[in-house]
């Protein structure tokens, strides 16, 4: 008997799935357990096993096509058997309860009545294949605004999207965002660039961040003077495979003053606060198509050389497409540093469970009024921790970044961190 | 403005034209010493004298054909058919003769006749008494068609159709004769082919007429209840039909359905959804949907056929099928 693939929930951020690329043609053999298509999730591009042996009878969504989770997108089976068929089945046996009364009056009604029955089985049957489905009406509403009907959900029969269905799209809920239409701009001045999986993820989880997040921001300067001559010092003195960036050092250290404020590694639950025991640690890392903030395990318990390998790992995983959802699951606190990027302050948007992310800026030269009333000049890096204030208060906030500031100004103090 | 019945509004018009041109007369069965068969022509034999009131022999293709002639040799001609049933024993005269004869005449003889009576079914008159021909006579080029049982659309539409120089198909319904409406009195002409927007609403556009406007007026009136605005329209001409009003109460409520009496196949609801989606593709939010008779020969009986022709239930589940309710 055939077996109809689903498009699987690799993530449990995942709303929709995209099909990257078929790695079998119809009509070639697959084998249960090997890799038969690359699906594109929100977050990374993953390799997918075929759920039977047999043929490849039919591909429902072909490369670089979008459906909803658990959608089919193939069926596999005995070369002489009839797709459509095995689909049929499929569509009927997965209404299951629901189809049956259905199905019984259908077959009480008179003679007359089973073709149009036979019509609409068929037709619920191609709505899952793929096509996307819209009134004409949505359509233009829909390009007028900008919007992309592949990431909105339809409410008609069999999936149909329908005005409402766009008319009501506001930011994160339906995947999309909606966007004043740009009157007045010609078309011909601008170019349509059409969203990326990671894309609608960014969208939808910032705008989600923003408006359920009441944020604020606390700022502090950092003296990095003698951190960096410490590694200055240090890096001559390690193995190549040992050696460890400013990035690295900031994840060593955040995570240990973490750890003394666990009321900052937290998460707002709606109905109680949860805080972590351990700090897995979100770095944010930019790609040509978005950002991902894959997580450093356990990294209050990592050293400082683990986390500068468990780093190096993550971030070539990311950039070649490859992190897997547990490689970014379950962040209990984010890192973003532009500082490389020339950027001296700027304030994050809070990766939504997570109560706090921390901004870190460009390491600069700068005058200060020592103790004496002299003007030294020192290297100053300026940190920004944003705040969910469901979860945390201002003196909080402080108190947390009051011991991250005398970690990173007494590097000799690392000495005696577990 | 007086408030006067569906059949006296018609009999208003008719003797007003007759008093004012010379020229026009009616002719049908009973029309004259019986006072019609439903009224309508009650006490024009006594006002006009039997020469402008005539009672002709059952046979409408003859007294039909008559009419024909006289307007061919420059009388204004009234026929009334006892029902829209038997006038099709006139169709030869009425789709080869009165709908052609300017044509093929080569402008000689224009056909200045309204030929009228009440269309559709009315109650308990089974399968032959019952049926709808609209939808055959706005395929005839060359004739002008008529439905409204509106009181005061009655009185202006059949002044105009009286004085136009056309043949005019004058559709009535018996069932909607008593029924009152406010008038005006004297002068009233509302002008051919051009419709009107009984009610105003914004969520779907319900186009009906004849006695089905009624109907499309007291669904509106419960829907309303829900929260769904219909705007009625009642194209009162149906040949030529008023499209614009149609495509322009559908690119407001992007939802249409059409409520008609007769059997559902190659009919006027059929054309109007046609042109609808051809017009305003891009407005549409949902299939256009449609309520008719079922396709079966109208039944004696009272619950059959209630059944068969377009109830409320129908339309209602109609306009929730195009609001995605």
């Amino acid at each position: 008997m055939a077996t109809v693939m689903e498009m699987p929930k690799l993530s449990d951020t995942m709303k929709e799935g995209a099909v990257a690329r078929w790695l079998k043609k119809e009509g070639e053999k697959v084998t249960a357990g090997h890799p038969v298509v690359e699906i594109e999730t929100d977050k990374a591009t993953m390799e997918f096993e075929s759920p039977a042996s047999g043929t490849l009878i039919k591909i429902i969504v072909g490369d670089k096509q979008t459906c909803d989770l658990n959608a089919p997108i193939a069926v596999i089976g005995k070369p002489e058997e009839s797709w459509q068929e095995a689909l049929d089945k499929y569509s009927s046996k997965k209404k299951g309860g629901a189809a049956a009364p259905a199905a019984k009056a259908a077959a009480a009604a008179p003679a007359a009545a089973t073709a149009p029955a036979a019509a609409a089985t068929t037709g619920a049957a191609t709505s899952t294949m793929g096509r996307l489905r819209a009134s004409p009406l949505a359509k233009r509403v829909a390009a007028d605004k900008g919007i992309d009907l592949s990431s909105v959900q339809g409410s008609g029969p069999n999936g149909r999207i329908v005005v409402r269905d766009v008319e009501n799209i506001t930011g994160g809920t339906s995947g999309g965002v909606s966007l004043p239409a740009f009157s007045g701009t010609p078309a011909a001045e601008m170019e349509k660039v059409s969203l990326s999986m990671m894309r609608k993820t960014i969208a939808r989880r910032l705008v989600e961040s923003t408006s359920t997040a009441p944020h604020f921001y606390l700022t502090v300067s950092i003296n990095m003077g003698p951190l960096l001559a410490w590694r200055k010092a240090t890096l001559s003195k390690v193995a190549e495979s040992d050696k460890f960036s400013v990035n690295d050092l900031i994840v060593f250290l955040v995570s240990r003053a973490l750890r003394k404020h666990p009321n900052i590694n937290s998460s707002w639950q709606n109905d109680f606060i949860a805080q972590y025991n351990s700090v897995h640690m979100g770095v944010a890392v930019a790609l040509p198509a978005g950002l991902v903030t894959p997580v450093v395990r356990h990294a209050d318990k990592l050293s400082l050389v683990q986390i500068a390998q468990k780093n190096r790992e993550l971030i070539k995983l990311a950039r070649d497409g490859k992190l897997q959802p547990d490689d970014y699951a379950g962040g209990t606190f984010t890192i973003s540093n532009l500082g490389m990027s020339g950027i001296e302050e700027f304030t994050a948007i809070i990766n939504p469970p997570q109560a706090a992310i921390l901004a870190v800026g460009s390491t600069v030269a700068t005058p200060v009024v020592d103790d004496e009333g002299e003007i030294t000049v020192e290297q100053r890096m300026r940190v920004t921790l944003s705040c969910d204030h469901r979860v945390i208060d201002g003196a909080q906030g402080a108190e947390f970044l009051k011991t991250l500031k005398s970690y990173f100004e007494d590097p000799m103090a690392c000495l005696f961190m577990g | 403005m007086a408030v006067i019945s569906y059949r006296e509004a018609l009999r208003q018009a008719m003797t007003e034209e007759m008093e004012r041109d010379s020229t026009v007369f009616l002719m049908g069965e009973e029309v004259g010493e019986y006072n019609g068969a439903y009224k309508v022509s009650k006490g024009m034999l006594q006002q006009f004298g039997p020469m402008r009131v005539v009672d002709s022999p059952i046979s409408e293709a003859g007294f039909c054909g008559l009419g024909v002639g006289a307007a061919m040799v420059g009388m204004r001609p009234i026929i009334e058919m006892m029902t829209w049933n038997f006038a099709i024993q006139a169709f030869d005269q009425i789709i080869n003769h009165a709908a052609k004869m300017y044509y093929m005449s080569g402008g000689q003889f224009p056909i200045p006749m309204v030929i009228r009576g009440p269309h559709g079914a009315a109650h308990m008159l089974s399968a032959q008494h019952s049926q709808c021909v609209d939808h055959m006579l706005v395929n005839v080029p060359g004739m002008i068609v008529i439905s409204t049982v509106i009181p005061a659309d009655a009185k202006g539409l059949m002044k105009s159709a009286i004085r136009n120089n056309n043949p005019v198909c004058f559709l009535e319904s018996e069932m909607m004769y008593g029924r009152e409406g406010e008038v005006p009195d004297g002068e009233y002409l509302i002008p051919i082919g051009v419709g009107d927007i009984k009610r105003k609403g914004e969520h779907v556009t319900l186009v009906a007429w004849n006695k089905m406007v009624y109907l499309a007026l007291e669904v509106a009136e419960e829907l309303a209840q829900e929260g769904i605005e219909i705007e009625v329209i009642d194209p009162r001409t149906l040949q030529p039909l008023d499209e614009n009003m149609i495509f322009e109460s559908v690119r407001k409520t992007h939802r249409l359905v059409v409520l008609e009496e007769g059997w559902g196949i190659s009919t006027i609801g059929n054309y109007i959804v046609d042109r609808t989606v051809t017009e305003c593709f891009d407005e549409l939010d949902a299939p256009p949907a449609r309520v008719h008779n079922h396709f079966v020969p109208m039944p004696y009986n009272e619950t059959l056929e209630h059944e068969v022709l377009p109830n409320k239930e129908r339309t209602v589940a109609a306009i929730k099928k195009v609001m995605y309710r």
